[in-house]
């Protein structure tokens, strides 16, 4: 049986949320620590242990921790991974650095491109050819093999990156060099050929070169945290979320750090898609604002994987949610430039030391001060009063701001707000009205620390009429670890005409990857009558070189009729035309094995009274004048109970602010609706 | 003006995504490697008129040259041009470029009403002529230069007509290759179409109409205030192209420009005269690059449409090198004299908006074709691509190395691309290290690509530039190195000339060295 208690864990830049759900009753519990960003397993060690101590919950009870890290994102982010050697072939060495040739801005006075990772004096060639079959012209010599390793050794770098022409179609040579490079040096070492094995030389180096920038660095932090887990809950396995949606064990992330490039970041889409989804909204905004950032993204229908993606200017050829970041939270930053312009962001003050009102030693005004200032957050019950705000430090930071302007603290505090609000309004302008969609017709869904604080600012700038709050925006991204089917996606290139006589070619490797793909489910604890099974194949005409994904019927038996005319109907449906007669190709077969059995059990709000307001608190409001507004609880909340703006409403992981023209109801299943008054 | 703000953006935005997913679904379903892997291609949606409304940022010398192509097609073909059928045409004298370049043509209809047109162009690796890859070395006359297609329609009822393109196939050395891409080409048209009505059933024909001209309304305004900060400014600059491969050298190129009332004025009084080689460039291209330099130094952040080029006059005489008549050889215009135009500009606009000006960059695209019968299939091959340089410094950063530069921005032909579809081996690709000018900000370097030929009796032509004269330094930067073409026969270097068609065994390698870019300012350690 797949029933189990499960732990979900996210590191935010500012807090560890650690949420554990009960797959049979639907239970949740939840728990918030501060993270520690210089080795992110302290943080995530003391938030589940801090969890199981408040709940009494026995360890060993834990089956199964799925876990989301920026361990990733942010090296990327601050250029911090592994100083890599590339080995590539002879004469090819500066693919790296060249690219594709082209310039991302074609209206720019000066073509530029972001550094290359890896520096010319650390790109060694090494003596080998293959041709386009994959039959070497020149063979990898035991000279040339011995040279390499020398040279690798004299540069003396932790990470080693393999890439050589060709060896998508023969990766013998990669092999070579592979095993006398773990064998002769302690480095990390990694292939194209397991990496990506597909062609176009660049797009393969530079995934293989990030690979290996980003691999010593995140294994060894999985490594470090699968030790400290096993000893605290003894029956339960560590899976860690992918950029994908998917789902890994910890131990076989070696060579895979790549698809761990948005960990952090996917489990937030999931979460709040799935607040949505449950509230048959079709198209969502997400918007999940912690401390450090805010990660964004427009759902329509469904959550998009994108077939590449790039973090930091840094391609990376590897499936990844769509979801768009930018340094704004409640820890983001406010200052003043050299001409008198005011900022906010993109750095944070992170959990140490925070915001000036942690009284941690922080000066600066952050996002956090000045909603202090403004009345919205209540100093007694910031995190249910876990961080007990000093709204005298908050003004002080404040009104360091508000004298460089020469204006009010209440000015200062409004205009951090308002830029704050800006730069998240941009990022959802970037997702939607860009991509020519109407952000108006989308349901704003709001969570993170300090997401709903300031949601309906945001929709007032976007003219969105409806908000959709999670029962717990604090741990939502928490909460798409669990509520995630765990998964596991596999793909290989096979590249064959779509004919009857290479049916047996396609099946066997479907076969062969439905096996690999359920095994490595099963060690994730899902039994093999559990597992559900997708079989896609990616198809072409002979001579194109992109291709349309159709869906496989395993049951149906004809494999290549079925593909063939699925292929046909879908390129003339796309692009308004097929052609009779023309070859078509088999190209990459992908296997989806993911579990089916647990199924979501969506929180229940306590069945309540209507409540009455616990107090009133002065707020000031946009246009500078102030007002009183009803503070309430969100858990004292009756069903269908509506409270009219301005209101606040507080709960344990966050602080959800309703201005004047707005209207809240509270949800059987936990969320909050909060609907613009009609105009 | 604009009535609702938030509608406006949305609707621009969804026009230039109409035409990017346009771009995406002419490379998805392209064949041949120079479109779906190089990207030599664009896609824009464009008024009743034949007026460029949106485009995909894709290569700065097909946009401004489309409308031209449109208008062509709607004067040619005026109502015959019905719901369903698309026009071709690639006539360098009627709004054409160069003969590689086919433009499709989409007329979009509602309620019997043609409303708009979407249109793509995309180079196609062999139209004919007497070189494969229909870039020739030496050519003195457009019959030279492959098969001229007037505007013709070539599509009925969305469905493209092998019987309306059968002399273009029996001109092409790789007729399956071409009737791939035409379809292709008719793909792209086809998502546009559809986007747009998507669009238009969201927001209502009257309003998207509307947005078209607000559009241009909009962009004219904003350039215009650009250029009225600079009022009565004045510049001139005189560049040479360096060889015109029929025996002509340093062929001048001259401009004045003037602004005058938020309005520029471009005068090329003192250029050449149309020349007996292929540089002549076409009307359509030479207003593309006027028009881009325009855009990159004030209109960046401008959407780009007809408005911005509507407070441009530019005055350029007939018979001349940037205005050649019937039958001027042009391959090589498009592609070279462009770059040359744009340096001329910018070099005149310093005197306008001196710390905007970079230093020149390597101003040639380093045109390489090879053609011949593959030995695995006994099939004709035509291979075409452009190589990266140096791009020029400026104030402020250096330039990148190996990069494309200015009117071009195609991507590389993957190596593994490139050897799998053609009897090719890339023997070396790198960085041409020291080539950039030294300056207080370095010009980039250039590329050195060596190819080897796996076949016969193959044809190679080059097309390149700066192989004497080098990319100018500015504010006291020095020049790059110019670039060289080569032949290794044996082990044996033999020199080729900038513009060159040569016969070549099986076994020879054909070397590019690519010129590096300009430096900008005076070199930190230059001694009295």
């Amino acid at each position: 049986m797949f029933t189990m208690k499960i732990i979900g864990v996210d590191v935010g830049g500012t807090f560890t949320d650690v949420i554990l759900t009960d797959t049979t009753t639907g239970q949740q519990y939840v728990h918030k620590v501060p993270s520690t960003p210089q080795s992110q397993e302290i943080a995530v060690v003391t938030g589940i242990e801090g969890l199981l101590r408040n709940h009494n919950i026995t360890p060993d009870d834990i089956s199964l921790v799925v876990h989301g890290t920026t361990v990733a994102t942010n090296a990327m982010l601050e250029r911090k991974g592994e100083r890599v050697v590339l080995i590539s072939t002879e004469g090819l060495e500066d693919i790296l650095e060249i690219g594709r040739q082209h310039r991302e801005d074609i209206y720019s006075v000066s073509a530029s491109r972001p550094e290359p990772l890896v520096i010319r004096e650390d790109r060694i060639g090494v003596r080998e050819r293959l041709d386009s079959e994959g039959t070497p012209i020149i063979p990898l010599t035991r000279d040339s093999i011995d040279h390499v390793v020398t040279q690798v050794l004299d540069l003396g770098s932790k990470s080693i990156a393999i890439s050589l022409l060709f060896s998508f179609r023969n990766p013998s040579h990669e092999r070579l060099l592979l095993k006398e490079l773990e064998e002769r040096t302690e480095a990390y070492v990694v292939a194209s050929s397991d990496v990506l094995p597909e062609f176009r030389e660049f797009e393969r180096t530079s995934t293989t070169v990030l690979e290996a920038y980003l691999g010593p660095l995140v294994i060894g932090y999985l490594e470090r945290l699968d030790a400290s887990l096993r000893s605290l809950l003894a029956n339960s396995i560590l899976a860690v979320m992918q950029s994908n949606g998917g789902t890994m064990l910890a131990t076989q992330a070696r060579g895979r750090a790549i698809g761990l490039a948005i960990s952090g970041l996917a489990g937030g889409v999931i979460g709040g898609w799935q607040i949505a989804k449950q509230n048959g909204i079709e198209k969502a905004i997400t918007l999940d604002m912690g401390g450090t950032s805010c990660d964004i993204s427009a759902i329509i229908g469904d959550i998009i994987v994108k077939p590449d993606n790039e973090v930091a200017g840094l391609p990376l050829r590897m499936p990844s949610t769509d979801v768009k970041t930018i340094g704004a939270g409640g820890g983001s930053i406010a200052w003043v430039d050299d001409v008198g312009i005011l900022h906010v962001g993109p750095q944070s003050a992170g959990a140490v030391p925070g915001p000036a009102a942690y009284g941690k030693g922080g000066t600066d005004a952050t996002v956090t001060d000045a909603n202090l200032v403004l009345g919205r957050l209540n100093p007694n019950y910031f995190l249910g009063g876990n961080v007990p705000l000093d709204i005298d430090l908050a003004r002080a930071a404040v009104s360091k701001i508000a004298t460089v302007l020469n204006m009010s603290i209440e000015e200062a505090a409004l205009g951090i707000i308002r830029i704050s609000t800006a730069n998240m309004v941009q990022a959802i302008r970037e997702v939607t009205v860009e991509r020519g969609s109407d952000p108006r017709q989308f349901v704003l869904v709001p969570f993170g620390g300090a997401g709903s604080t300031q949601a309906v600012d945001i929709a007032d700038l976007l003219d969105i009429d409806l908000i959709l709050i999670p029962p717990f925006p604090g741990i939502t991204s928490a909460l798409g670890l669990v509520c995630t089917n765990l998964r596991v996606d596999l793909m290989r290139t096979i590249l064959k005409d779509a004919n009857v006589k290479n049916e047996e070619n396609l099946l066997s490797t479907l076969n062969e990857l439905s096996l690999e793909a359920k095994s490595r489910l099963e060690e994730q604890g899902v039994s093999t009558a559990d597992t559900k099974l997708t079989w896609k194949i990616d198809m072409r005409y002979g001579g194109q070189s992109h291709e349309l994904s159709i869906p496989l019927n395993q049951e149906v038996g004809d494999v290549t009729s079925q593909s063939v005319g699925h292929f046909e109907s879908l390129h003339e449906e796309s692009f308004g035309y097929k052609l009779d007669g023309r070859k078509v190709e088999w190209v990459t077969v992908r296997v989806v094995a993911q579990s089916s059995a647990k199924e979501y059990k969506p929180y229940k709000h306590p069945e309540n009274e209507e409540s009455l307001p616990i107090g009133k608190r002065v707020v000031l409001l946009s246009d500078e004048s102030t007002t009183e507004a009803n503070v309430y609880r969100r858990k004292s909340l009756g069903n269908g109970q509506t409270i009219t703006g301005p209101s606040i409403i507080e709960q344990v992981d966050t602080t959800t602010y309703i201005a004047s023209e707005w209207t809240a109801e509270q949800q059987a299943d936990g969320t909050l609706w909060v609907r613009r008054d009609t105009r | 003006m604009i009535e609702d703000p938030i509608t406006f953006e949305v609707l621009k935005n969804a026009l230039i995504s109409s035409a990017r997913e346009m771009s995406q679904a002419l490379r998805r379903t392209a064949f041949s490697p120079n479109i779906k892997e190089r990207r030599d291609c664009s896609c824009a949606v464009f008024d009743r008129d034949g007026n460029l409304v949106a485009q995909s940022k894709d290569i700065p010398v097909h946009l401004g040259a489309m409308p031209l192509s449109v208008k062509a097609c709607i004067e040619n073909l005026g109502d015959d041009l019905t719901q369903g059928t698309m026009a071709l045409v690639n006539d360098p004298y009627s709004g054409g470029s160069h003969l590689p370049d086919l433009t499709l043509v989409a007329p979009v209809f509602h309620k019997e009403e043609r409303v708009a047109f979407t249109a793509n162009r995309a180079h196609h690796a062999d139209i004919g002529g007497i070189s494969p890859g229909s870039m020739p070395g030496l050519s003195v006359s457009i019959h030279e230069e492959g098969i001229i297609i007037s505007p013709r329609i070539v599509v009925t009822e969305g469905l493209l007509h092998r019987e309306s393109i059968i002399d273009i196939l029996k001109a092409t050395r790789t007729p399956d290759e071409r009737l791939g891409d035409l379809s292709a080409q008719v793909a792209a048209n086809n998502v546009g179409m559809k986007r747009l009505t998507q669009v238009a059933d969201n927001y209502g024909w009257d309003v998207l109409l509307r947005t078209f001209g607000d559009l241009r309304q909009y962009s004219a305004q904003m350039m215009s205030s650009a250029l009225s900060k600079y009022d009565g400014k004045y510049g001139e600059f005189t560049d040479y192209m360096e060889s015109d491969g029929a025996g002509t050298w340093d062929i001048p190129i001259s401009v004045a420009v003037s602004i005058q009332d938020g309005r520029a004025s471009v005068d090329f009084t003192g250029t050449s005269r149309q020349v007996q080689g292929n540089i002549n460039c076409p009307l359509a291209s030479t207003l593309s690059a006027v028009y881009y330099v325009f855009i990159i130094l004030f209109g960046k952040d401008v959407p780009t449409n007809e408005g911005c080029w509507s407070i441009i006059d530019i005055d350029v005489e007939e018979k001349s090198l940037l205005n050649p008549s019937y039958p001027s050889p042009v391959s090589a215009g498009n592609v070279e004299t462009s770059q040359r135009i744009v340096d001329v500009t910018l070099g005149a606009l310093a005197s306008v908006v001196p710390d905007l000006i970079p230093a020149a960059s390597q101003g040639t695209m380093n045109n390489l074709t090879i053609g011949g019968i593959d030995p695995r299939t006994n099939k004709q091959f035509s291979f075409y691509e452009t190589i990266g340089g140096g791009a020029g410094a400026n104030r402020g950063q250096d330039g990148a190395s190996g990069i494309h530069t200015h009117m071009t921005n195609t991507l590389n032909t993957p190596i593994e691309s490139l050897e799998s579809e053609y009897p090719l081996r890339v023997k070396r690709y790198s960085i041409n290290r020291n080539t950039g000018g030294v300056g207080n900000w370095r010009g980039g370097d250039g590329i050195i690509r060596e190819i080897e030929l796996l076949a016969d009796t193959c044809t190679v032509s080059i097309q390149s530039e700066r192989r004497s004269l080098q990319p100018w330094g500015f504010a006291g930067g020095l020049n790059g190195k110019s670039g060289s073409n080569s032949i290794i026969y044996e082990g044996k270097i033999h020199p080729l000339q900038a513009k060159s068609t040569v016969v070549t065994p099986k076994g020879v390698v054909i070397r590019i060295e690519t010129p590096g870019g300009g430096g900008y300012g005076p070199p930190p350690t230059v001694k009295e």
